[in-house]
């Protein structure tokens, strides 16, 4: 699978040699690491989810704020709508990122928490309007007007919006990164991504729902694709606007218990 | 042939006419949030935007509700990534580096649409009209976001060090990402040049035709 470099800013401490040691032993054999320590940066040039990265840096005892994702990149956060954090249990981040500007295809990495466990239809929907939640993102993007099927299928026999499904384990987290090589950027960034309360049966249902949305049932969550940092492009470490740190900001936990119990 | 010849001329100019038209214009929207305010409220609405073709004029639509009374900042910004709520979408849209100004001044940021004016009923709904943001081309506004500001907009005329470079707008009250609304489903002008290369195109084809018909 292609790899993507991802940037996290990463708060060093005094000994910066034992630092860069053990930040080297945590994500050995991840991929290409590239440790600055004056800045407090780590990149990774690796096929891992970001979350996986992260949590091998905070194993360390440090924390760490992904910084830079990719080449283009875009994120959806799940069930956030500006300032607010909806009040469900589903909460996530998926990022979006190109491989090379060459080629085509759209690496999908993110982490989502509060499902049930299992499978869970994963769409982006031709719309990013949320004014009525996820209910008017409109229809699965579906550009050549193609049945409903699976992301392996051929153009014309899956939707563009097609990603097929996302498992969430025994506590609710679903994790997944892949590329999808019919997808891309300037096509999805202002449309949606929507999370389903089924499993999407990838067009081979009896049901007639089945050839529409994989019979996939309520949408659950969704979030807008929006522009997010690519590497080297975020210097931000105090934020002006409320003085607080990057740091003090890192400890809103962008998913999973913590968050989901603030509420 | 030279019947033949002007039929398929204006066969082709039809063609490349209404390869032109697009019937329905760009749409797009931003619904935005803000954190609880001191009176308990928070404020919310939509902003949403219309562009009928590539390069031209874009008509933005504010319906707010809760919102302070007096004049604030209203800015597109840069990035739509909400990981840390408003803060997190980076500074005012501003792809040429110059300086913060009016939405009316020949130097601006893209993003800079200036100031909303509210009065008591806390209520706003305006219309207006902006020349420099784009729903299409390189510089479009798709995925990027709305942030609307806890103060007045100096527009880059105030004494204070940010004055020319946010205009001096405080907090961000609050901000959504800018989606696609209209049913669209090849974004057009892409590239910025792409509907002026097939203008263009039309153009030499009819010349060219012409130029073979005089010939004959």
């Amino acid at each position: 699978m292609d790899s993507t470099k991802i940037e996290f800013a990463v708060q060093m401490d005094k000994d910066v040699k034992s630092c860069v040691d053990k930040l080297r032993h945590a994500l050995q054999g991840i991929g290409h690491i590239d440790i600055d320590a004056t800045d407090g940066r780590v990149i990774v040039q690796t096929t891992a989810p970001w979350s996986e990265v992260q949590d091998k840096i905070e194993s360390t005892g440090r924390r760490a704020v992904l910084s830079g994702f990719g080449g283009q990149s875009a994120v959806a956060l799940i069930n956030t709508t500006g300032c607010v954090v909806d009040r469900t249990p589903v909460q996530g981040a998926v990022r979006f990122t190109t491989i090379t500007a060459k080629q085509a295809g759209v690496v999908v990495d993110g982490v989502v928490d509060g499902l049930e466990p299992g499978l869970h239809g994963f769409h982006i929907h031709e719309s990013g309007d949320v004014s009525s939640g996820c209910a008017s993102v409109g229809n699965h993007y579906n550009p050549r007007n193609s049945p409903h099927g699976s992301p392996q299928a051929d153009a014309t026999n899956r939707h563009a919006g097609d990603l097929g499904n996302i498992r969430a384990d025994e506590t609710g987290r679903a994790t997944f990164r892949f590329v999808d090589p019919a997808l891309d950027m300037w096509d999805i960034i202002g449309r949606a991504v929507v999370i389903t309360a089924n499993a999407d049966d990838l067009g081979c249902g009896s049901n007639p729902q089945s050839r529409i949305d994989g019979n996939s049932g309520e949408r659950i969550a969704c979030g807008i694709i929006a522009r997010s940092a690519g590497i080297l492009q975020n210097f931000k470490r105090i934020c002006a606007c409320d003085g607080v740190t990057l740091w003090d900001e890192r400890n809103k936990p962008l998913a999973g218990k913590g968050r989901a119990t603030k509420l | 042939m030279l019947r033949l010849l002007i039929v398929t001329l204006a066969v082709c100019a039809t063609i490349c006419a209404a390869a032109q038209t697009r019937n329905s214009p760009m749409e797009a929207i931003a619904h935005l949030t803000g954190p609880p305010q001191s009176d308990n409220t928070q404020v919310k609405g939509n902003v949403t935007f219309i562009q009928n073709d590539c390069g031209q004029s874009v008509h933005v639509r504010i319906q707010l509700e809760n919102v302070m009374q007096g004049k604030h900042g209203f800015h597109i910004h840069e990035k739509g990534d909400l990981s840390n709520g408003c803060t997190s979408l980076g500074g005012h849209y501003n792809p040429d580096k110059v300086d913060h100004g009016a939405p009316h001044h020949e130097v601006r940021h893209v993003g800079d649409l200036g100031n909303i004016e509210v009065n008591a009923s806390r209520i706003i709904d305006i219309t207006y009209t902006d020349s420099v943001i784009s729903l299409s081309g390189k510089r479009t506004i798709i995925g990027r976001s709305v942030v609307l500001h806890e103060l007045e907009d100096d527009l880059g005329l105030g004494n204070h060090t940010d004055s020319k470079k946010t205009g001096n707008a405080g907090g961000r009250i609050a901000c959504g990402v800018i989606g696609i609304k209209s049913d669209v489903d090849e974004w057009p002008c892409r590239g910025g040049g792409a509907d002026a290369l097939r203008q263009s195109m039309s153009i030499v084809s009819i010349v060219v035709a012409l130029i073979i018909a005089r010939g004959l």
